[in-house]
């Protein structure tokens, strides 16, 4: 095929194939992740009633507000 | 100026606009600068990485392998296509979940947190920044000698101008920039190598003609056992060939930041579809490139310009001119990633971390902006002086880098074993065992690629070390905690969610 021999036709193609199963795999079994999107929400939301609004949403890391010396990393 | 030249111009000017269009949040504060906000979509943290993998190798390795080597050299791009899919799946949503909840805002950062010791970052930084360092600037020297090429401006003063246009625009938008810039570069180059490859399959009618006519040159340039033939197969070769580009990304600093600026962990799912799609058009294009390059150009000088040569060829001349704001933007998105990458480390993982602990956001950011200004600089001064050659330079440092940190990026997200002294014997066997068997010459004498016994050693160094260490050494509470809380699919817990602070190996959930 392609003017290539057998088993250069079955690597150059075979090994893409393995690697798009491979994804269409790990995308079906992650289908569960949203799940964690509108978790983030509602924590987003219950944050924000109780006064605990952040700058940049859910995806901030709490290093935006806690550099303070009080805070201590934590062990305060 | 030709319409080669006026392409770049406009090029570059768009990378520039996207650096100054980024000022604004990148100037905000550390995570701004250096994650974006941790704002990314999945088209952006997919071409992103895709394109910050993939330097100017694509078009000047690529291209020289395939030319010398036939269809061997597509074990390369057989890795190399699953190398984002298998980054997502195995660190995406973990290493971005980890990273939120530890707080940490490099790379290197995340490692010292995951690793609570001091060593972590004292090891890790100088080996990252050491390799990084000589992977950019091999990428200066490739954008020079391409705008040296197409604009005919002395090689000094084209490298000057590609410096200057990565340098300008990360220093101006950090991160974000960045990301955007190669989100774009991403698609440039794209559209530049697939068009290379249109116009070299019609140039030689066809791929099935193009083959058979490769074949009159040399049977076993079809073959995947390179054109000595099925004798002289070194199977360790082939091994590495398929490791360095596949699970050699999750050892890569640069990249790995890519799922920490996620906007959220689920991004990551989306994102391994947009990162194998555009891998499965892109990657095996220069490749197939290089080879027809024997029919089109069958006494050329130098392989490693095979691609440019070709498209100068084949295509119309407004053609050549994108094409080769493509190969551009394939040097420039890797060389502004690993300039940025460097000059965090040096910034966040050893300045403040070691020598001025009480620095603010806005110092972070200047100290981070002169760093990737003096480590251009030096980049330039050693590439206009004594130009080492690009792929040997990419392929020792990418090696290096693999070598020393995929066990511990992986194991950092997976195993919640993994502690202090098998991190750092990991990374200092994964490092030294790849350097020594590069440079002593066992490559040749025993067939074995650098990466393959590197991953080796440093997996042993591991588990081994980690399993009997537990008792002295055990993972700390608070870690294992976090490693507990990232295997749940569902938000973080505000109590889980530690402060950045100065004294990082020892800090702790509110809650411990």
């Amino acid at each position: 095929m392609f003017g290539l021999p057998t088993a250069t036709v079955a690597v150059i193609f075979g090994i893409p194939a393995i690697w798009v199963i491979y994804t269409l795999v790990f995308v079906y079994l992650s289908r569960g992740w949203k799940a964690e999107d509108v978790a983030e929400d509602q924590e987003l939301i219950s944050r924000n009633a109780s006064g605990g609004n952040r700058p940049n949403g859910p995806a901030t890391s709490a290093n935006q507000d806690r550099r303070s010396g009080t805070e201590n990393g934590g062990l305060a | 100026m030709n319409l080669e030249t006026w392409f770049l111009v406009i090029y570059f000017v768009a990378m520039a606009g996207i650096g100054v269009w980024t000022l604004k949040i990148g100037n905000k504060d550390s995570e701004g600068y250096l994650l974006g906000g941790r704002s990314l979509g999945p088209a952006v943290t997919a071409l992103r990485l895709q394109s910050s993998s993939m330097s100017g190798y694509m078009f000047l390795g690529a291209g020289s392998l395939a030319y010398t080597k036939g269809y061997f050299s597509l074990w390369y791009a057989m890795g190399d296509i699953g190398g984002g899919v298998l980054n997502l799946s195995i660190l995406g949503r973990r290493m971005r979940k980890l990273s939120q909840i530890l707080g940490s805002l490099t790379s290197i950062e995340y490692l010292e947190h995951r690793y609570p010791s001091p060593w972590i970052r004292a090891i890790a930084a100088p080996v990252a920044v050491f390799c990084i360092f000589f992977y950019v600037m091999s990428q200066f020297i490739a954008g020079g000698r391409g705008l040296e090429m197409v604009t005919g401006i002395p090689y000094a003063w084209a490298l000057l101008i590609a410096v200057g246009v990565i340098v300008f625009y990360t220093f101006l938008g950090g991160y974000l920039a960045v990301a955007y810039t190669d989100f774009v570069q991403a698609i440039i180059m794209l559209i530049g190598m697939v068009w290379i490859l249109i116009g070299t399959l019609q140039a030689v009618g066809g791929w099935t003609a193009g083959n058979n006519a490769v074949g009159e040159i040399n049977p076993n340039l079809l073959t995947m056992w390179g054109p000595e033939g099925i004798g002289s197969v070194q199977w360790g070769v082939i091994i590495g060939a398929v490791l360095v580009f596949s699970i050699g990304y999750m050892g890569w600093p640069h990249v790995n930041v890519s799922h920490m600026a996620m906007k959220r962990p689920s991004v990551a799912r989306t994102a391994s579809m947009y990162a194998t799609g555009f891998n499965l058009l892109f990657i095996p294009a220069p490749y197939i490139v290089g080879i027809m390059a024997l029919i089109i150009l069958p006494n050329l000088d130098n392989p490693e310009l095979a691609v440019f040569q070709v498209a100068d060829t084949v295509l119309p001349n407004f053609a050549v001119g994108i094409v080769m704001a493509g190969i551009m933007a394939a040097i420039m998105s890797t060389a502004d990633a690993l300039l940025l990458q460097s000059g965090t480390i040096a910034s966040q993982d050893l300045f403040q971390r070691f020598i001025k602990k009480d620095m603010s956001d806005s110092q972070s950011v200047w100290v981070s902006r002169f760093t990737v200004l003096i480590l251009a600089i030096i980049g330039y001064i050693v590439a206009v002086n004594d130009p080492p050659a690009v792929a040997e330079v990419v392929i020792f440092s990418t090696t290096v880098l693999g070598a020393a940190f995929v066990p511990v990026y992986v194991a950092a997200a997976w195993w919640k074993k993994a502690n202090v002294p098998g991190a750092i014997s990991s990374m200092v066997l994964g490092t030294v065992s790849s350097v020594v068997w590069q440079l002593t010459g066992l490559v040749d004498a025993t067939g074995v690629d650098p990466m393959g016994i590197g991953i080796v050693c440093s997996t042993l160094a591991l588990i081994l070390v980690s399993l009997a260490t537990q008792k002295s050494h055990p993972v700390p509470a608070h870690v294992v905690a976090a490693l507990k809380e990232t295997d749940k699919i569902g938000a973080i817990p505000a109590h889980m969610l530690t402060g950045q602070n100065d004294a990082l190996a020892a800090q702790v959930p509110k809650d411990a």
